[in-house]
């Protein structure tokens, strides 16, 4: 493990300007959510429980979208800025190169989830639920994104082009996601049923709803998860055989 | 000229490098490049020039053949030979937000420069190449010749016993090519390293190496010391009465497209 370039990556994502600005959209967006979600919770038409669900669903898909197009642009970025050829260079290992980047990441959801805190104590306000969001944040939040940190990140190792690695990345999301558009009917039979089992992005939701909603046991919440700890296991294989890959193009 | 004597640091041995969609890029290449050489690789466009160093760095697998750097096989140990060579690559990226100063603290620190060295060797090598004063500029707004003077610095940064630079003066002035020569000329003397570089601009390596090699579609096509292929070709070359220079050896051997064996 190399600090120099942890340090780098975390200051390249995490405390660049790039990052500064995304964290004050996502406050922005945080706020005007928290605001409709206290209006409907006061006006009784909605249980504080569901408010949060909703809440810990819409933080979670938007970290992993963001995660997502930053871990698409990690490789990439450098093949195309010709800044790869220097990193290989080095005695680093590739591994190395690649575990630092997901480094660099993670800091920076680390930073966007310690913003939702204030959000998520003014909508646990009054109940015991906070400890319980934020177990979950940290908990299933943290596997979603460490997964598709690693996913993308090995996407851009094999791609040469940012806009594709991108693309790529968001449509491999959207094919885990694909059970959340399904209807109810529609997931209770045949292979709809098999995906919403097993999708991390629809387990990680059943998670959440079991947990705070259905108030279920630690051990059914587990069962729920296991799809999720699954997906992070592939997701961390696939980016250790990708950075075992990762070259310059033939003859660039 | 007074002969050093020959120490081998880079042999290759019918090197061959054929890509996955079947160019051959590199074919059976044999080098010779001994200690304290700047070694000039010269060849048309295409020629497997990029494609032969970076074989050498590891960075590429030859299909066939031996390579060793200071008598580690590179195919065996890549990792043990980037500790001893630096590299300045053709198309070279900058961390461009960053600080002239922060770049080579970075690859001081990745190549594993000593902490108690690395805030002497920082400026040291910064002032080698003449942008001391220019150390907490950002990178963006540097010149693309103060680009390769950080290019030389951070390829020498961890005391490399060799540097490649390839294409070195590209794109550079009159003046900034004279500059970038200086310098490989005294890390050569001065910091005793060994220097394999590539360029187009013959008269430049005539000026610089001692030694050249001379490939044409991957294939070797001469290698020796400067004085001696001219003497050789001095016979044979005989369309001009001017003695013949680097540049005339250079269109002769690759238009026959011969290879040396």
């Amino acid at each position: 493990m190399n600090l120099a370039l942890i340090k780098k990556e975390i200051k390249s994502q995490a405390l660049s300007q790039k990052g500064i600005w995304i964290y004050l959209a996502v406050t922005l967006l945080m706020s005007c959510l928290s605001v409709a979600f206290i209006s409907v919770k006061e006006l009784s038409l909605l249980a504080q429980s569901e408010v949060l669900v909703t809440f810990l669903k819409l933080f979670m898909a938007i970290s992993v979208l963001l995660v997502i197009i930053l871990g698409a642009t990690m490789f990439s970025s450098e093949k195309e800025q010709g800044t790869l050829e220097n990193l290989l260079l080095t005695p680093l290992s590739k591994l190395n190169i690649a575990v630092a980047k997901v480094i660099g990441i993670l800091s920076f959801w680390l930073i966007l989830s310690l913003l939702a805190l204030p959000y998520i104590y003014a909508l646990t306000f009054g109940t015991d639920l906070f400890i319980k969001v934020i177990a979950l944040m940290y908990f299933v939040g943290l596997l979603l994104v460490c997964s598709f940190t690693c996913v993308s990140i090995a996407i851009s190792a094999f791609l040469s082009s940012t806009k594709n690695a991108t693309l790529l990345s968001i449509m491999v999301f959207l094919i885990t996601a694909l059970p959340v558009f399904l209807s109810t009917a529609t997931k209770k039979f045949g292979i709809a049923h098999f995906l919403d089992q097993t999708s991390p992005i629809s387990t990680s939701q059943l998670t959440i709803k079991n947990y705070l909603v259905n108030k279920y046991g630690l051990l059914v919440v587990f069962s729920n998860v296991i799809p999720v700890i699954f997906f992070i296991v592939v997701s961390i294989l696939i980016l250790i055989y990708a950075s075992s890959k990762l070259t310059l193009k033939e003859g660039e | 000229m007074e002969r050093k004597k020959e120490v081998p640091i880079i042999t290759l041995k019918n090197v061959t490098k054929k890509y996955s969609n079947g160019f051959l890029a590199v074919n059976k290449l044999n080098l010779n490049v001994n200690e304290g050489d700047i070694y000039g690789f010269l060849g048309p466009n295409g020629a497997g020039k990029t494609t032969t160093i970076r074989m050498i760095n590891g960075l590429l697998t030859p299909s066939e053949g031996e390579i060793k750097v200071n008598g580690v096989n590179v195919l065996k140990d890549p990792s043990e030979v980037k500790k001893i060579v630096g590299v300045l690559p053709e198309s070279n990226g900058y961390y461009e937000l960053m600080t002239s100063y922060e770049y080579l603290m970075l690859f001081a620190e990745l190549y594993n420069v000593p902490k108690a060295d690395r805030s002497r060797r920082v400026p040291d090598v910064l002032t080698m190449v003449g942008i001391l004063d220019k150390k907490d500029v950002p990178i963006h707004e540097y010149s693309r010749g103060m680009k390769q003077r950080l290019g030389i610095a951070k390829s020498i940064i961890h005391s490399p016993k060799i540097i490649f630079l390839d294409e070195p003066t590209l794109g550079l002035d009159p003046q900034g090519q004279k500059d970038i020569q200086k310098i490989i000329f005294d890390l050569n003397t001065k910091e005793k390293t060994t220097v394999f570089i590539t360029s187009h601009l013959l008269k430049e390596i005539s000026e610089i190496c001692n030694k050249v090699a001379i490939v044409n579609k991957g294939t070797l096509a001469e290698e020796g010391e400067i004085h001696d292929l001219i003497n050789k070709y001095g016979t044979i070359i005989n369309d001009s009465p001017n003695p013949i220079t680097l540049e005339d050896i250079f269109f002769y051997v690759t238009k026959q497209g011969g290879t040396k064996q």
